[in-house]
């Protein structure tokens, strides 16, 4: 029971998961959590645009990076490539939550 | 680099929807509080538009300290992961959207990538000492990519193969011509900074430095006395000072050069002695140089790189036929030194890359070290 327990598989939660769940904390039916998030979304991606990075308090920090090109060697070919530059999106997680999930376990 | 907040967030959601502002802040900070609960209960979050949230155990493992190189424990921690959903990417991503991951040929060394993209740059420089105009773009691009580092191994290899075949005529000319007494010439400064240059760059290239430099400041040694028993016009005032200045009087011709050269430092102590021998190896190269003319220009017209480097094509040198599976870069490196494709790509008028069938014949072109600026 217990060893089933350690290897049961991560539980995913998806979006249609994520909006009902919300949708009961929040008080809103789903259709309407749905468009809020989008519209979230929708605001932050325009941030991203932009350049800016989206600071969530007690959560974390959504940012953009620009990655420099690089030439890469595939090791069992020896066939070089260049790699683009290319703009990342990237997220930290704000520092009490990142020292809880270090200290926790 | 501005940045949103959740205030600004919850603003935005009240403009488009029917929504206090109270209530828009407080959906905005539960929807994250969502995902960070169900992070810390060890669950994936898929947020469709945004992207996915994931927390990773990380194993205890063994590390050494950077600092003191002691070896330290790493507890076994978690961590989050975002990877941003396919279209959020690309909508980052939007401004490099149009690049791809090239695939590098064999052929291709990266000094072509870095002619392509200097070329503006070297039409401008054309007065330029050529070995610098090419020498610097190269290193600039390397230093703006780190991760290029490897490159600049291929890349350094093509001067030093120069530098074998310069020489030649630099060692044997100074001594030909030892005896003759001249006056102090631009030419000396010159190459004395274009050596100090290399040098820099390239350790290898110093042993053969030192050696010509030891070679110039014999004949210049020579010549030096020979000028003062007839009472030449170096007696006049400090040696140290007058090369640019007689240079400019006398031979108009060179005025460009040293211009060029007044601007810079000519601090370089061993000018005093050189410049003698420097006149002489120029009169000998402007002699040839009158003869090629014609020849090394039409290539030059062809091909920036044969214009830019460091070599005329003076003619054929000899054929060889390629064999199966050869490729004309191949050929070159093996012929000519690495980097040298482009003066065979032009010599036997082949596009870069162009498959070569099994027994044609390539000719390799007879390159002759360019004598910097002379025809300026």
């Amino acid at each position: 029971m217990q060893k089933s327990l350690i290897y049961t598989q991560q539980h995913n939660m998806n979006n249609k998961e994520f909006i009902s769940e919300l949708a009961t904390r929040a008080g809103y039916d789903q259709k309407s959590t749905q468009k809020l998030v989008n519209n979230i979304i929708t605001a932050m991606s325009d941030a991203f645009v932009a350049d800016n990075s989206v600071i969530v308090p007690n959560f974390g920090v959504f940012e953009t990076k620009k990655k420099m090109e690089r030439v890469i060697v595939n090791p069992s070919t020896g066939q070089r490539m260049l790699v683009p530059p290319k703009l990342v999106l990237n997220f930290k997680p704000n520092q009490v939550w990142k020292e809880k999930l270090k200290g926790g376990r | 680099m501005g940045k949103l907040t959740i205030q600004e967030i919850a603003k935005i959601l009240v403009e488009k929807n029917k929504l206090t502002p109270k209530e828009a802040s407080q959906f905005a900070v539960s929807m994250f509080e969502l995902i960070q609960q169900r992070l810390d209960s060890e669950e994936l979050v898929k947020i469709k538009g945004l992207g996915t949230f994931k927390m990773i155990r990380v194993e205890a493992r063994e590390s050494v300290s950077v600092r003191t190189g002691e070896r330290v424990m790493i507890d076994s921690h978690a961590k989050i992961t975002f990877t941003p959903d396919t279209m959020m990417k690309e909508l980052v991503n939007k401004p490099f959207s149009q690049f791809e991951t090239v695939v590098l040929n064999d052929g291709i060394e990266f000094e072509d990538l870095a002619d392509d993209l200097t070329e503006e740059e070297q039409m401008d420089q054309d007065q330029e000492n050529e070995e610098s105009t090419i020498a610097q773009p190269l290193l600039d691009v390397v230093d703006n990519h780190p991760a290029m580092e490897g490159e600049k191994e291929s890349v350094a290899e093509e001067p030093l193969q120069e530098e074998s075949l310069q020489e030649e005529p630099q060692t044997e000319k100074p001594q030909m011509k030892e005896p003759q007494p001249e006056e102090p010439q631009p030419e000396g400064v010159l190459s004395f900074y274009e050596e100090e240059e290399e040098s820099l760059s390239w350790k290898k290239t110093l042993a053969y430095a030192l050696l010509t430099l030891l070679l110039m400041a014999a004949s210049a040694y020579g010549g030096y006395w020979y000028g003062q028993r007839t009472a030449n016009a170096v007696s006049e005032g400090p040696v140290t000072e007058t090369p640019e200045v007689t240079a400019v009087d006398s031979i108009p011709d060179l005025t460009n050069d040293t211009i060029a050269i007044a601007e810079e430092p000519v601090a370089e102590q061993p000018t005093v002695e050189q410049p003698v021998a420097e006149q002489s190896k120029q009169e000998v190269r402007q002699e040839q140089k009158a003869e090629e003319e014609p020849f090394w220009k039409k290539y030059e017209a062809m091909d920036a790189r044969v214009r830019t480097g460091a070599y005329h094509i003076v003619g054929t040198d000899h054929e060889v036929k390629a064999r199966k599976g050869e490729t004309l870069s191949r050929i070159a490196r093996h012929e000519l030194g690495e980097g040298m494709s482009c003066y065979i790509e032009v010599y036997n008028d082949l596009k870069p890359n162009t498959p070569l069938q099994e027994g044609q014949i390539i000719k390799i072109p007879k390159l002759k070290w360019k004598k910097r600026r002379s025809n300026n």
